[in-house]
Protein backbone atom coordinates (compact mmCIF):
# COMPACT_ATOMS: atom_id res chain seq x y z
CA UNK A 1 0.00 0.00 0.00
CA UNK A 2 2.99 2.42 0.92
CA UNK A 3 4.86 1.59 -2.14
CA UNK A 4 1.90 2.20 -4.74
CA UNK A 5 0.77 5.55 -2.85
CA UNK A 6 4.99 6.18 -3.25
CA UNK A 7 4.29 5.53 -6.67
CA UNK A 8 1.41 7.35 -7.19
CA UNK A 9 3.04 10.19 -5.73
CA UNK A 10 5.66 10.47 -7.96
CA UNK A 11 3.58 10.51 -10.74
CA UNK A 12 1.84 13.38 -9.81
CA UNK A 13 4.74 15.09 -9.41
CA UNK A 14 5.93 13.89 -12.77
CA UNK A 15 2.70 15.32 -14.42
CA UNK A 16 2.88 18.27 -12.27
CA UNK A 17 6.30 19.37 -13.13
CA UNK A 18 5.39 18.30 -17.05
CA UNK A 19 2.40 20.70 -17.24
CA UNK A 20 4.46 23.33 -15.58
CA UNK A 21 7.17 22.97 -18.23
CA UNK A 22 4.99 22.86 -20.95
CA UNK A 23 2.67 26.08 -19.74
CA UNK A 24 6.21 28.52 -18.51
CA UNK A 25 7.14 28.30 -22.21
CA UNK A 26 10.19 27.62 -20.81
CA UNK A 27 11.01 25.50 -24.16
CA UNK A 28 12.52 27.31 -26.85
CA UNK A 29 10.98 25.81 -30.07
CA UNK A 30 12.81 28.57 -32.24
CA UNK A 31 15.19 26.97 -34.78
CA UNK A 32 17.99 28.70 -34.10
CA UNK A 33 18.30 27.24 -30.79
CA UNK A 34 20.29 24.21 -31.32
CA UNK A 35 19.49 20.79 -29.21
CA UNK A 36 21.60 19.52 -26.40
CA UNK A 37 23.72 17.01 -27.21
CA UNK A 38 22.12 14.11 -25.36
CA UNK A 39 18.25 15.59 -26.77
CA UNK A 40 20.27 15.09 -30.21
CA UNK A 41 21.37 11.79 -29.65
CA UNK A 42 17.95 10.50 -28.31
CA UNK A 43 16.24 12.24 -31.33
CA UNK A 44 18.66 10.28 -33.59
CA UNK A 45 19.13 7.06 -32.32
CA UNK A 46 15.03 7.14 -31.79
CA UNK A 47 14.59 7.85 -35.64
CA UNK A 48 17.15 5.38 -36.84
CA UNK A 49 16.29 2.59 -34.63
CA UNK A 50 12.67 3.39 -35.96
CA UNK A 51 13.76 3.33 -39.24
CA UNK A 52 15.89 0.19 -38.85
CA UNK A 53 12.95 -2.08 -37.61
CA UNK A 54 10.24 -0.79 -39.95
CA UNK A 55 12.43 -1.18 -43.47
CA UNK A 56 12.71 -4.86 -42.34
CA UNK A 57 9.72 -5.95 -44.28
CA UNK A 58 11.07 -3.79 -47.42
CA UNK A 59 11.43 -5.76 -49.91
CA UNK A 60 14.13 -4.33 -52.51
CA UNK A 61 13.17 -4.35 -55.86
CA UNK A 62 16.54 -4.36 -58.68
CA UNK A 63 17.88 -0.78 -58.96
CA UNK A 64 18.86 -0.78 -62.80
CA UNK A 65 20.45 2.08 -64.23
CA UNK A 66 17.19 3.18 -65.86
CA UNK A 67 15.92 3.56 -62.65
CA UNK A 68 18.67 5.71 -61.41
CA UNK A 69 18.44 7.90 -64.87
CA UNK A 70 14.54 8.10 -64.09
CA UNK A 71 15.57 8.76 -60.18
CA UNK A 72 18.30 11.61 -60.77
CA UNK A 73 15.16 13.77 -62.81
CA UNK A 74 12.84 13.42 -59.52
CA UNK A 75 15.69 13.98 -57.16
CA UNK A 76 16.05 17.43 -59.02
CA UNK A 77 12.41 18.67 -58.85
CA UNK A 78 11.61 17.26 -55.52
CA UNK A 79 14.71 16.92 -53.29
CA UNK A 80 17.93 19.04 -54.18
CA UNK A 81 16.12 22.04 -53.20
CA UNK A 82 16.75 20.72 -49.38
CA UNK A 83 19.57 18.17 -49.57
CA UNK A 84 21.66 19.18 -52.34
CA UNK A 85 23.85 17.53 -54.99
CA UNK A 86 27.69 17.11 -55.30
CA UNK A 87 28.71 20.46 -55.46
CA UNK A 88 25.43 21.50 -55.62
CA UNK A 89 24.22 23.35 -51.60
CA UNK A 90 20.79 23.27 -50.70
CA UNK A 91 18.59 26.83 -51.00
CA UNK A 92 18.56 29.25 -48.42
CA UNK A 93 15.49 27.95 -46.61
CA UNK A 94 16.60 25.03 -46.40
CA UNK A 95 19.87 26.05 -44.30
CA UNK A 96 17.62 27.77 -41.67
CA UNK A 97 15.84 24.36 -41.12
CA UNK A 98 16.30 22.32 -37.81
CA UNK A 99 16.80 19.38 -37.78
CA UNK A 100 19.08 20.60 -41.02
CA UNK A 101 18.23 18.27 -44.21
CA UNK A 102 21.11 15.57 -44.33
CA UNK A 103 24.02 15.21 -46.91
CA UNK A 104 22.22 11.95 -48.95
CA UNK A 105 25.46 10.93 -50.56
CA UNK A 106 26.54 10.58 -46.61
CA UNK A 107 23.21 8.70 -46.00
CA UNK A 108 23.13 6.46 -48.88
CA UNK A 109 26.65 5.27 -47.68
CA UNK A 110 24.98 4.28 -44.19
CA UNK A 111 21.56 3.29 -45.04
CA UNK A 112 20.50 0.48 -46.63
CA UNK A 113 18.19 1.08 -49.79
CA UNK A 114 14.94 -0.59 -47.80
CA UNK A 115 15.59 2.33 -45.28
CA UNK A 116 16.28 4.68 -47.50
CA UNK A 117 12.93 3.90 -49.47
CA UNK A 118 10.77 3.50 -46.34
CA UNK A 119 11.82 7.40 -45.25
CA UNK A 120 11.15 8.56 -48.31
CA UNK A 121 7.88 7.16 -48.67
CA UNK A 122 6.71 7.23 -45.16
CA UNK A 123 8.47 10.96 -44.02
CA UNK A 124 10.22 11.84 -40.77
CA UNK A 125 7.71 13.31 -38.02
CA UNK A 126 8.60 16.69 -36.49
CA UNK A 127 11.50 17.29 -39.40
CA UNK A 128 10.76 18.74 -42.74
CA UNK A 129 10.67 15.55 -44.97
CA UNK A 130 7.79 14.89 -46.09
CA UNK A 131 5.99 11.67 -46.75
CA UNK A 132 6.21 11.15 -50.94
CA UNK A 133 3.70 8.32 -50.86
CA UNK A 134 0.91 10.61 -51.80
CA UNK A 135 2.90 12.84 -53.98
CA UNK A 136 5.09 10.15 -56.29
CA UNK A 137 4.02 5.95 -56.99
CA UNK A 138 5.80 3.29 -56.09
CA UNK A 139 7.99 3.30 -58.91
CA UNK A 140 9.07 6.85 -59.16
CA UNK A 141 9.82 6.21 -55.14
CA UNK A 142 12.17 3.29 -56.28
CA UNK A 143 13.99 5.66 -58.81
CA UNK A 144 14.86 8.04 -55.96
CA UNK A 145 15.90 5.61 -54.28
CA UNK A 146 18.55 4.03 -56.74
CA UNK A 147 19.55 7.62 -57.44
CA UNK A 148 20.44 8.20 -53.90
CA UNK A 149 22.02 5.32 -53.68
CA UNK A 150 24.08 6.04 -56.47
CA UNK A 151 25.11 9.49 -54.92
CA UNK A 152 28.49 8.29 -53.15
CA UNK A 153 30.38 7.54 -56.46
CA UNK A 154 28.98 10.30 -58.30
CA UNK A 155 31.40 13.36 -58.51
CA UNK A 156 30.07 16.85 -59.06
CA UNK A 157 31.11 16.95 -62.46
CA UNK A 158 29.57 13.47 -63.24
CA UNK A 159 26.45 14.41 -61.33
CA UNK A 160 26.50 17.52 -63.31
CA UNK A 161 26.11 15.99 -66.61
CA UNK A 162 23.77 12.83 -65.82
CA UNK A 163 21.29 12.66 -68.09
CA UNK A 164 17.48 12.21 -67.23
CA UNK A 165 14.61 9.98 -68.35
CA UNK A 166 11.01 10.82 -68.32
CA UNK A 167 9.36 9.92 -65.12
CA UNK A 168 6.80 7.25 -65.20
CA UNK A 169 3.35 7.40 -65.09
CA UNK A 170 1.54 7.88 -61.96
CA UNK A 171 0.30 4.48 -61.12
CA UNK A 172 -4.36 4.24 -60.34
CA UNK A 173 -5.58 1.84 -58.94
CA UNK A 174 -9.23 0.96 -59.21
CA UNK A 175 -11.77 -0.81 -56.92
CA UNK A 176 -13.97 0.71 -53.68
CA UNK A 177 -12.47 2.94 -52.03
CA UNK A 178 -10.52 2.14 -47.98
CA UNK A 179 -11.24 4.56 -45.78
CA UNK A 180 -8.70 3.25 -43.50
CA UNK A 181 -6.01 4.41 -45.92
CA UNK A 182 -8.28 7.72 -46.46
CA UNK A 183 -7.81 8.64 -43.06
CA UNK A 184 -4.11 8.54 -43.65
CA UNK A 185 -4.37 10.00 -46.61
CA UNK A 186 -6.67 13.32 -44.87
CA UNK A 187 -3.84 13.96 -43.04
CA UNK A 188 -1.09 13.88 -45.97
CA UNK A 189 -3.26 16.25 -47.97
CA UNK A 190 -3.28 18.51 -44.36
CA UNK A 191 -7.35 18.56 -44.63
CA UNK A 192 -7.20 19.95 -41.01
CA UNK A 193 -5.62 22.82 -41.51
CA UNK A 194 -8.72 23.95 -42.76
CA UNK A 195 -11.44 21.60 -41.52
CA UNK A 196 -12.22 19.69 -38.19
CA UNK A 197 -12.29 16.28 -38.99
CA UNK A 198 -13.00 13.30 -35.78
CA UNK A 199 -10.48 10.95 -35.71
CA UNK A 200 -7.90 12.96 -37.31
CA UNK A 201 -5.23 15.39 -35.13
CA UNK A 202 -4.58 18.36 -36.22
CA UNK A 203 -4.85 22.06 -35.80
CA UNK A 204 -8.50 21.71 -36.91
CA UNK A 205 -8.85 25.11 -37.64
CA UNK A 206 -11.80 26.53 -38.89
CA UNK A 207 -11.01 27.59 -42.17
CA UNK A 208 -13.69 25.89 -43.77
CA UNK A 209 -16.92 24.17 -42.12
CA UNK A 210 -16.37 21.05 -39.59
CA UNK A 211 -16.90 17.82 -41.22
CA UNK A 212 -18.23 16.31 -38.36
CA UNK A 213 -21.36 14.00 -39.52
CA UNK A 214 -20.57 15.31 -43.01
CA UNK A 215 -21.87 11.59 -43.89
CA UNK A 216 -25.55 13.23 -43.20
CA UNK A 217 -24.91 16.05 -44.67
CA UNK A 218 -27.36 17.02 -47.61
CA UNK A 219 -24.87 18.68 -49.77
CA UNK A 220 -21.37 19.46 -50.66
CA UNK A 221 -19.77 23.02 -50.73
CA UNK A 222 -23.17 24.44 -50.23
CA UNK A 223 -23.73 23.26 -54.27
CA UNK A 224 -23.91 19.38 -55.11
CA UNK A 225 -25.84 16.57 -53.62
CA UNK A 226 -24.15 14.26 -50.91
CA UNK A 227 -23.23 11.74 -52.57
CA UNK A 228 -19.46 9.23 -52.91
CA UNK A 229 -19.18 10.35 -56.57
CA UNK A 230 -19.67 13.75 -56.03
CA UNK A 231 -17.53 13.74 -53.01
CA UNK A 232 -14.84 12.46 -55.15
CA UNK A 233 -15.41 15.20 -58.07
CA UNK A 234 -15.23 17.82 -55.65
CA UNK A 235 -12.31 16.91 -53.98
CA UNK A 236 -10.50 16.55 -57.19
CA UNK A 237 -12.06 19.28 -59.01
CA UNK A 238 -13.01 21.85 -56.04
CA UNK A 239 -12.91 24.92 -58.29
CA UNK A 240 -14.50 23.31 -61.72
CA UNK A 241 -17.54 22.26 -59.56
CA UNK A 242 -17.63 25.60 -57.49
CA UNK A 243 -15.55 28.42 -59.39
CA UNK A 244 -14.09 30.62 -56.64
CA UNK A 245 -14.44 28.40 -53.75
CA UNK A 246 -11.37 28.95 -50.88
CA UNK A 247 -11.11 25.07 -51.17
CA UNK A 248 -7.51 24.85 -53.43
CA UNK A 249 -7.03 22.31 -55.81
CA UNK A 250 -4.90 19.57 -54.16
CA UNK A 251 -3.72 17.96 -57.21
CA UNK A 252 -5.62 14.92 -55.56
CA UNK A 253 -5.32 11.66 -57.34
CA UNK A 254 -8.41 9.97 -58.36
CA UNK A 255 -7.23 7.14 -56.09
CA UNK A 256 -6.77 9.00 -52.94
CA UNK A 257 -9.88 10.63 -53.66
CA UNK A 258 -11.95 7.51 -53.69
CA UNK A 259 -10.15 6.70 -50.24
CA UNK A 260 -10.86 9.90 -48.57
CA UNK A 261 -14.40 9.97 -49.50
CA UNK A 262 -14.95 6.59 -48.31
CA UNK A 263 -13.28 7.78 -44.94
CA UNK A 264 -15.76 10.68 -44.43
CA UNK A 265 -18.72 8.71 -45.17
CA UNK A 266 -17.83 7.09 -41.86
CA UNK A 267 -18.55 10.22 -40.47
CA UNK A 268 -22.37 10.30 -39.75
CA UNK B 1 -30.09 10.67 -24.58
CA UNK B 2 -33.48 10.42 -26.56
CA UNK B 3 -34.01 13.45 -28.76
CA UNK B 4 -36.67 14.30 -26.54
CA UNK B 5 -35.44 14.41 -23.41
CA UNK B 6 -31.98 16.22 -25.34
CA UNK B 7 -34.64 19.45 -26.24
CA UNK B 8 -36.14 19.36 -22.80
CA UNK B 9 -32.51 19.59 -21.35
CA UNK B 10 -32.12 22.65 -23.79
CA UNK B 11 -35.15 24.22 -23.12
CA UNK B 12 -34.75 23.97 -19.61
CA UNK B 13 -30.71 25.67 -20.09
CA UNK B 14 -32.35 27.96 -22.16
CA UNK B 15 -34.99 29.11 -19.43
CA UNK B 16 -32.06 29.15 -16.98
CA UNK B 17 -28.62 30.26 -18.15
CA UNK B 18 -28.76 32.06 -21.75
CA UNK B 19 -27.66 35.27 -21.17
CA UNK B 20 -27.45 37.12 -24.50
CA UNK B 21 -26.79 40.64 -24.66
CA UNK B 22 -29.09 43.27 -26.02
CA UNK B 23 -26.72 44.59 -29.20
CA UNK B 24 -24.09 42.29 -30.55
CA UNK B 25 -20.49 44.94 -31.24
CA UNK B 26 -19.89 43.29 -34.45
CA UNK B 27 -22.98 43.82 -36.01
CA UNK B 28 -24.84 45.96 -34.24
CA UNK B 29 -27.64 43.42 -34.31
CA UNK B 30 -30.27 42.11 -31.46
CA UNK B 31 -29.30 38.75 -30.66
CA UNK B 32 -32.16 37.87 -28.78
CA UNK B 33 -34.18 39.30 -31.66
CA UNK B 34 -31.99 37.31 -33.97
CA UNK B 35 -33.07 33.91 -32.29
CA UNK B 36 -36.59 33.85 -32.36
CA UNK B 37 -36.31 35.09 -36.10
CA UNK B 38 -34.05 32.17 -36.40
CA UNK B 39 -36.80 29.68 -35.49
CA UNK B 40 -39.54 32.20 -37.44
CA UNK B 41 -37.26 31.51 -40.54
CA UNK B 42 -37.01 28.01 -39.91
CA UNK B 43 -33.09 28.19 -40.44
CA UNK B 44 -32.66 24.93 -38.32
CA UNK B 45 -35.04 22.93 -40.96
CA UNK B 46 -30.91 22.87 -42.64
CA UNK B 47 -28.81 24.10 -40.24
CA UNK B 48 -27.78 22.97 -36.39
CA UNK B 49 -27.66 26.25 -34.49
CA UNK B 50 -27.24 25.86 -30.45
CA UNK B 51 -29.32 27.42 -28.46
CA UNK B 52 -32.07 27.36 -30.44
CA UNK B 53 -34.52 24.54 -29.82
CA UNK B 54 -34.93 22.07 -33.14
CA UNK B 55 -32.07 23.46 -35.08
CA UNK B 56 -30.63 20.13 -35.60
CA UNK B 57 -30.70 19.32 -39.08
CA UNK B 58 -27.47 18.27 -41.44
CA UNK B 59 -28.57 19.57 -45.07
CA UNK B 60 -25.76 22.43 -44.89
CA UNK B 61 -22.99 22.61 -42.74
CA UNK B 62 -23.81 23.59 -38.63
CA UNK B 63 -23.68 27.03 -37.65
CA UNK B 64 -21.14 26.36 -34.15
CA UNK B 65 -18.72 29.05 -33.36
CA UNK B 66 -19.33 30.86 -36.85
CA UNK B 67 -17.68 34.14 -35.54
CA UNK B 68 -13.76 32.00 -35.87
CA UNK B 69 -14.55 31.21 -39.17
CA UNK B 70 -12.50 32.01 -41.55
CA UNK B 71 -14.78 31.60 -45.05
CA UNK B 72 -18.17 32.10 -45.08
CA UNK B 73 -20.13 29.90 -47.92
CA UNK B 74 -16.61 28.42 -48.94
CA UNK B 75 -16.04 31.93 -51.08
CA UNK B 76 -16.62 34.87 -49.14
CA UNK B 77 -13.86 36.93 -46.03
CA UNK B 78 -16.38 36.33 -43.06
CA UNK B 79 -16.88 39.91 -41.82
CA UNK B 80 -19.71 40.84 -40.39
CA UNK B 81 -21.00 43.08 -43.77
CA UNK B 82 -20.81 39.87 -45.62
CA UNK B 83 -22.71 37.14 -43.08
CA UNK B 84 -25.90 40.35 -43.37
CA UNK B 85 -25.32 40.21 -46.93
CA UNK B 86 -25.28 36.74 -47.24
CA UNK B 87 -28.15 35.38 -45.13
CA UNK B 88 -30.36 38.31 -47.06
CA UNK B 89 -30.06 37.17 -50.35
CA UNK B 90 -27.58 33.93 -50.34
CA UNK B 91 -28.28 33.76 -54.30
CA UNK B 92 -27.37 37.18 -55.44
CA UNK B 93 -24.00 36.29 -53.32
CA UNK B 94 -23.51 32.78 -55.54
CA UNK B 95 -26.26 31.60 -58.07
CA UNK B 96 -25.04 28.05 -57.34
CA UNK B 97 -25.88 27.70 -53.42
CA UNK B 98 -28.38 25.81 -52.27
CA UNK B 99 -29.19 27.80 -49.78
CA UNK B 100 -32.31 29.76 -50.62
CA UNK B 101 -33.57 33.50 -50.11
CA UNK B 102 -36.24 32.89 -47.30
CA UNK B 103 -37.02 36.89 -47.21
CA UNK B 104 -34.81 37.78 -44.45
CA UNK B 105 -35.20 41.73 -44.58
CA UNK B 106 -31.52 43.57 -43.75
CA UNK B 107 -32.05 44.50 -40.48
CA UNK B 108 -33.64 40.96 -39.86
CA UNK B 109 -30.32 39.63 -41.04
CA UNK B 110 -28.46 41.97 -38.97
CA UNK B 111 -30.13 40.92 -35.73
CA UNK B 112 -29.53 36.83 -36.85
CA UNK B 113 -26.04 37.45 -37.79
CA UNK B 114 -25.55 39.03 -33.98
CA UNK B 115 -27.58 35.70 -32.61
CA UNK B 116 -24.82 33.48 -35.16
CA UNK B 117 -21.73 35.85 -33.77
CA UNK B 118 -22.45 34.80 -29.88
CA UNK B 119 -22.10 30.82 -30.87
Amino acid sequence: MRVLRCIAAVALLLAAAGAVFVYSGVYDVSATDQHLFPTYWTIRATMERSVAVRARRVEVPPLDDVRVRRGVGLYREHCLRCHGAPGVAPEPFALGMTPVPENLAYVAKTWSAAEVYWTVRNGLKMTAMPAWQYRLGDDAMWDVVAFVKQLPSLSPEEYEAMRELGPPERERQPGAGDARRGRQAIQQYACVTCHAIPGVVGSQAPVGPSLARIATRGFIAGVLPNSAENMELWLIAPQDVKPGTAMPDLDMSPHDAKDIAAYLATLN
Amino acid sequence: MAPALRGLIVVLALAGCERLPDREPLTGGDPKHGRSLIREFGCGSCHRISGVPGANASVAPPLEKLKSRVYLAGRFANTPQNLVAWIHDPRAMDSQTAMPAVGVDEQQARDIAAYLYTR
